[in-house]
């Protein structure tokens, strides 16, 4: 057996050195960021194959700061004729995310603040102004999303929470690329 | 007596004393005896001048009887040669030294050439020639102390030259020649009935005046002459013996001392004082200094990288750039400057909201320890760092949203849901331990825990007690 000398001694001493070193560097982690960014809404109900919900569709911009998020829901008039309804034109309804969102690494649990009182570009706006729906144009008032997946898909369900008649629909979304909206009013000063 | 004064005598007893311990006399360090690494002072003595030669009268044939050295002188060396403190080169070596070396035999050469042509410049008649080819040649001589070694060829060749001038009618001139020649060598004698009677006469009667006057001592007994260059960290002991005493010049860098002896009753005794006071006047000799340590000084630069384990929203790393410098100043023991630049990430939950800048400076005495391709250290300071304004927020729709977002302050009151501080100062006590080891010449890779804890806070940010360590690549300076 070899015996061993001053150098392996000391790159043990050195070995030693990295194992104290590197686990103090690796808990101080950095933030967890998953799920942030922007979800299209790409399915709802039974039939999983259309997007519409309600004649809407959801937009979620998201922020996870950890195990909290916070963020904004804007929803759209659904365009049955197949093209892109996410547009701004077809805005029908903005919401901020409720205190008390939470997440983790699956997924994500989050209620609508005021869903009853939907926010439009301008605070003045009326509902007839965006061409919204003249029906179902408020959300019921807990409107809630509870979402699993991963970096690419959100699936869940969202219901209006405690009451009881509550509908509960499925509903899943996918990532798509952007900055995510942190306002629902448009600022003084931008074009609509 | 008062308290003050009574305080101030017992710290006067128990400070050291330098002037309390006595110097160690010469006779107990000898009898304790010399290390081997003791550093004797050199001594160099040449043969003895006996100029009590001048006196005896010429026998038949011109030839006087060789006088044996005065039993003064033999006790002289006799006391040098035992004395343990001193390095002591005995005259048949001094003669040796002169001998042996390479520039004294080619000198010699040109010496004996120019001699030899001088020689045969006054058996021919050249007077002139001959007088001024013996003064070259007798001048190379003495340079070369060639007169130490063959004290007869050199007198022989001064001799020669006076009879050269005195042939050709300067017996002034000629008679400080025969002068020289007698004080180079005072056995030389010219032989009646071979060599002129009027060369005779003139040689006696400087030999007279020299008897009369008190023979003078050569030159090179005296500060005129310029010690030889090997003997310029040493002392050289030139002596001569005359009717009624024994004289030796002590000659060194420093100067010219000269001691004097008679013969007395008692030659061995005279010789004796002789050697005595002539070690008085030479240093004993000393220790060696011991060598100072050599101090050390290293450079490092690497990366840094440490998380608070005090703070308000959990661990996240600072990770920055680092410089240490460490010098050994005594075996042991270093001081020490660790200053490093870090930027902070965010902690997980993002509570933090803007990066924090930071700036740490530690300095301090350590502890080193080392072989030639591994140390170990540690250290123990201050701590002067800074940090940068902090901005922190649980709520995350304050973390999401802007104040123009216009959000109600149910969701996010940015006014009271957002603390923020501004630079802070840090001061505290710190600590740090690591390693290094040598990869190729004098670059190593050295290794460092640190950790501090701030005692003197500008501001209470909730941060604090930094742990964490730095890799640099490091290089011995000196």
């Amino acid at each position: 057996m070899r015996s061993s000398g001053p150098f392996d001694r000391g790159l043990a001493a050195m070995r030693l050195l990295a194992v104290i070193l590197l686990p103090l560097v690796l808990a101080a982690c950095g933030p967890e960021r998953e799920f942030s960014g922007i979800w299209r809404q790409t399915a709802c109900g039974d039939d999983l194959s259309q997007p519409d919900c309600g004649g809407f569709v959801y937009e979620l911009h998201i922020g996870r700061y950890g195990d909290r998020l916070a963020g904004v829901v804007v929803r759209y008039v659904h365009d049955r004729g197949g093209f892109d309804s996410f547009q701004r034109p077809k805005e029908c309804g903005c919401f901020l995310i409720e205190s008390g969102g939470v997440a983790d690494d699956e997924g994500l649990l989050f209620t609508l603040y005021d869903a009853v009182t939907p926010r439009y570009p301008q605070p003045d706006t009326e509902d007839g102004d965006l061409g919204c729906p003249r029906t179902r144009l408020d959300e019921c008032a807990g409107r809630r999303f509870d979402i699993d997946g991963d970096d690419e898909a959100l699936v869940g369900v969202t219901d209006c929470g405690e009451e009881a008649s509550a509908e509960r629909l499925d509903i899943a979304f996918e990532r798509v690329v952007g900055t995510p909206r942190t306002e629902c009013y448009e600022r003084r000063g931008t074009a609509p | 007596m008062s308290p003050a004064r009574l305080l101030a005598a017992a710290l006067l007893m128990l400070l050291p004393a330098p002037w309390a311990r006595a110097a160690e006399a010469d006779s107990i360090r000898l009898s304790a005896g010399l290390p081997p690494t003791f550093r004797r002072p050199e001594v160099v003595v040449y043969p003895l001048l006996d100029q009590r030669q001048l006196v005896v009268e010429a026998g038949e044939g011109g030839r006087i009887e060789a006088l044996p050295p005065p039993e003064a002188w033999s006790a002289f060396l006799g006391e040098l040669r035992g004395a343990r403190n001193l390095s002591v080169q005995m005259p048949n070596l001094t003669v040796r030294a002169i001998t042996e070396d390479l520039s004294y035999r080619r000198a010699l050469e040109l010496a004996d050439s120019t001699a030899d042509r001088a020689f045969r410049d006054y058996r021919d008649v050249r007077l002139d020639a001959a007088a001024e080819g013996l003064e070259a040649a007798v001048d190379t001589y003495v340079k070369l102390e060639h007169h130490v070694v063959a004290p007869r060829v050199v007198a022989r060749a001064a001799l020669t030259r006076g009879l050269a001038l005195l042939e050709s009618g300067q017996p002034v001139v000629a008679e400080r020649a025969f002068r020289r020649a007698l004080t180079l060598d005072p056995a030389l004698r010219l032989r009646p009935g071979y060599d002129l009677p009027q060369a005779i006469e003139a040689l006696e009667a400087a030999r007279a005046a020299l008897v009369a006057d008190g023979p003078p001592a050569p030159d090179d007994f005296s500060a005129r002459v310029p010690l030889a260059p090997q003997y310029a960290g040493g002392y050289v002991l030139r002596a001569r013996a005359l009717p009624d005493r024994l004289e030796v010049v002590i000659r060194s860098a420093g100067g010219v001392s000269l001691e004097v002896q008679p013969y007395g009753d008692d030659p061995v005794d005279a010789g004796s004082r002789l050697a005595s006071r002539v070690r008085a006047c030479l240093p004993f000799g000393r220790m060696p200094r011991p060598e100072g340590y050599r101090s050390k000084l290293f450079l490092e630069a690497g990366f840094d990288a440490y998380a608070f384990a005090e703070n308000p929203v959990g661990a996240f790393p600072n990770v920055g750039v680092a410089v240490h410098l460490s010098w050994i100043a005594a075996p042991h023991f270093s001081l020490d400057f660790h200053g490093s630049i870090s930027n902070g990430e965010r902690d997980p939950q993002e509570h933090l909201r803007r990066d924090i800048d930071s700036v740490r400076l530690m300095f301090g005495p350590g502890y080193a320890w080392s072989d030639p391709r591994f140390r170990l250290f540690g250290q123990v300071g201050v701590e002067v760092a800074t940090m940068g304004a902090v901005i922190i927020t649980t709520n995350p729709a304050c973390k999401y949203f802007d104040p123009d977002d216009q959000i109600p302050d149910v969701l996010c009151d940015f006014d009271t849901d957002i603390d923020m501080t501004d630079r802070v100062w840090l001061v505290g006590p710190a600590l740090s331990v690591g390693g290094s080891v040598r990869l190729v010449d004098q670059i190593f890779l050295a290794m460092r825990l640190t950790g501090a804890t701030y005692l003197v806070e500008s501001d209470d940010n909730g941060f604090g007690l930094p742990l964490g360590g730095s890799i640099a690549l490091g290089y011995r300076l000196f």
